[in-house]
């Protein structure tokens, strides 16, 4: 049955990660976790190698991001470890070196995999969604606007998990700064419904796999039409 | 669910067939010796047995050394021995065959690690004998319904009515419970005190209570939830049927520090313990002030099927706030009927427009204060339109009712009064009104989030007409 096997799929992915004595997902792993829970995310592709790094952004088409790869570095921007908006293979090329050499400088020490090759997205409403697993109440789900709207005014919201559609969209319509999602001084309105859609996956991923203790998918680039999973973290329990 | 048997296991809890008292005592200051005082004296039919290995007898019966020792079944037994004694307490309670133990003792798990100890152990024992406990550190239960009770607290009067309430905290309690037995707010069905629940928790009580026909409002007060998913599972259900009304303590570091010695509980975080409120149909209030302002309206008053108000008051400026109060709270300023109109025309002077929000000043000066208030009451609870109705008396001779009676009893539709002016005549006023099953307030602000919680829970147990 096809249910089982994704939940395989995604429990190898976890076992792997504990077999290597991590409990933190690499981005590369955490977004495949998202894409067999049909959570959107960027195109992306994991390269070992410059020349790979090249290839794959011919692939994915410019412009292109670069992030680190590194189970040692949870902080990538922090440490130079992402440089955005290149648009040609020379770019990349350099891009590739610029970050090596700035993880290297930060911790001389830290296992570096490569990096990842993802497609720069326009910009757009930025969404958090985020999961935590709480001691009393088990898997819980979290939705808010990105940026301020959650750092600052913390407008977010919870539910336990598992949600149900209408409890989705009693999230998203809950928060104080829900207008901005309906369209707001000339911002066209946002899908809600891919948004209710990610709730309900990623309510879905939690359930089935109780061992994830945070999950934050931040941010969710949010269009008229469909939306993008920018950057996902996973820890595990 | 609980499923028959747990909560059969239950009912040695509320309804025991016959009790032992281990630790009782002959000195009247102690809590052994009041508990057995107080199981005396409320209509309990059971068997009551003290157990003391220094004396032969207290309060005219006779002493047991040991629970073990007893002749005849011992189905539940109540212990408040320092903590020390307890578990080989409970082995012979083991031996002798008793089903249930409310132990009150303090200094277990919420004290420290030898108390921690102290708890695995009678734990283990209750585990391995089939034993339920409820406890320890805590006052147990009142049975109103039977008179069964291992409070200590001295109360002068037990009111029975249709309010549990089920707290992690003793001593406030009992106290708290005194206040609202001697002050004829509501009566009480059952009371469950947990303590530090080291067996029985919140949510199997809760479905006990459930099935309860005596209870109508269930109260609870919590530091921590022990398994916050059966909660919300087992809650979800009956709030469609009765409502259930939390106090949560440990919202801010400091306290959740302090809940954490006194009752040894789990904290979450906060908005995740509102969130599972919302979705289980819970409503949460931030203090017990409110939820006796609560309790007050629903153990009394029906609930509205809609959310259109009639604001009946001598004060202008109230009757401009009170608006204010109920528009913000999400409810309707009902619009009277024109046979409603009509009615009250007879007792408004001419000058004076007759609508919703009622200014009866005016009448009480044309008609006086009983006939003002009589028809004013009466004809908006005949009138269709409106779903609930908040009255205000100014209690000053002769702009209030000489005798609330004339006011009637009203059953179908919520009334809550606002009390103002003079303190003993208000009082007296308040006093009546209670007695005829209306809540009393002495500010529209609390009549007002009572009426708007009222509304939260009819919609809920989808009793909304409109």
């Amino acid at each position: 049955m096809k249910r089982g096997l994704v939940m395989d799929f995604v429990s190898q992915i976890f076992a792997k990660v504990r077999e290597e004595r991590r409990n933190i997902l690499l981005e590369p792993e955490a977004k495949t976790v998202c894409m067999e829970y049909r959570i959107p995310v960027t195109k992306f592709k994991f390269a070992k190698t410059v020349d790979e790094a090249v290839s794959f952004a011919e692939e994915i088409g410019y412009p292109v991001v670069l992030k680190i790869v590194s189970p040692d570095i949870i902080h990538k921007f922090d440490v130079g470890g992402v440089i955005l908006d290149l648009k040609t293979p020379e770019e990349v090329r350099n891009a590739f070196d610029s970050i090596l050499k700035n993880v290297r400088r930060y911790k001389p020490s830290a296992k570096i995999l490569g990096v990842v090759v993802q497609e720069m997205v326009p910009p757009s409403t930025e969404i958090i969604v985020g999961a935590i697993r709480d001691p009393q109440f088990g898997p819980t789900l979290m939705f808010g606007l990105g940026g301020i709207f959650v750092e600052i005014f913390k407008d977010v919201t919870f539910r336990i998990a598992p949600i149900r559609e209408a409890e989705a969209r009693e999230m998203i319509t809950e928060i104080k700064a829900y207008p901005v999602l309906k369209g707001y001084r000339g911002m066209p309105p946002v899908d809600i419904e891919a948004i209710v859609q990610i709730l309900l996956n990623t309510s879905k991923l939690v359930m089935e796999h109780l061992e994830i203790k945070e999950l934050d998918l931040n941010p969710i680039i949010v269009y008229e039409e469909g939306a993008k999973t920018v950057d996902a973290r996973l820890i595990l329990e | 669910m609980v499923e028959e048997s747990g909560i059969l296991e239950l009912k040695s809890f509320f309804e025991p067939k016959s009790v032992a008292v281990v630790g009782a005592s002959r000195d009247i200051r102690k809590a052994g010796h009041i508990l057995l005082r107080n199981l005396l004296s409320f209509g309990f039919k059971g068997r009551v047995v003290p157990v003391n290995p220094n004396t032969q007898q207290i309060l005219g019966l006779k002493a047991y050394s040991r629970v073990d020792l007893i002749p005849g079944d011992v189905e539940t037994a109540i212990i408040v021995t320092p903590a020390v004694f307890v578990p080989d307490i409970m082995e012979d309670c083991e031996r002798k065959g008793v089903r249930a133990v409310i132990i009150l003792s303090g200094g277990f798990s919420e004290e420290g690690e030898e108390g921690e100890k102290l708890e695995k152990e009678v734990v283990q024992i209750g585990r391995r004998a089939g034993i339920r406990i409820i406890g320890p550190n805590t006052t147990g239960i009142i049975n109103t319904e039977n008179g069964f009770m291992s409070s200590f607290t001295k109360f002068s009067n037990i009111i029975k009515g249709n309010v549990a309430f089920i707290a992690q905290t003793g001593n406030y309690g009992g106290i708290v419970l005194e206040q609202i037995f001697s002050s004829h707010l509501f009566g009480v069905s059952k009371v469950v005190g947990l303590g530090n629940k080291c067996d029985v928790d919140e949510t199997e009580i809760l479905e006990y209570l459930a099935l309860d026909d005596k209870t109508q409002v269930i109260f609870l007060y919590v530091e921590g939830i022990k398994n916050g998913r059966r909660f919300l599972e087992v809650a979800k259900k009956i709030t469609k049927k009765k409502p259930i009304i939390v106090v949560k303590g440990g919202k801010t570091d400091l306290g959740a520090k302090i809940a954490l010695s006194h009752t040894a509980s789990m904290a979450g975080r906060d908005e995740i313990f509102s969130a599972a409120c919302k979705q289980a149909g819970v409503i949460r209030v931030s203090d017990f002030e409110k939820f006796l302002d609560l309790a007050q309206a629903l153990s009394h008053q029906p609930l509205p099927k809609g959310n259109k108000v009639a604001l009946i008051h001598f004060s202008g400026a109230c009757l401009v706030l009170g608006t204010d109060m109920i528009i913000e709270s999400g409810l309707k300023i009902a619009e009277l009927s024109n046979i409603s109109i009509k009615k009250l025309r007879e007792i408004t002077p001419q000058w004076h427009r007759v609508s919703n929000p009622i200014d009866i000043q005016p009448s009480i000066m044309m008609a006086g204060a009983d006939r003002t208030y009589q028809v004013a009451v009466n004809t908006v609870i005949e009138d269709n339109n409106v779903d609930a109705v908040i009255v205000g008396i100014g209690a000053v001779e002769g702009n209030c009712p000489d005798d609330v009676m004339v006011l009637g009893m009203h059953k179908e539709k919520p009334i809550l009064f606002c009390l103002y002016g003079n303190k003993s005549l208000s009082e007296k006023i308040g006093r009546d009104l209670r007695k005829l099953g209306y809540p009393v307030y002495d500010s529209l602000r609390r009549a007002v989030d009572v009426l708007s919680v009222m509304c939260q829970i009819s919609k809920r147990m989808n009793l909304m007409v409109r």
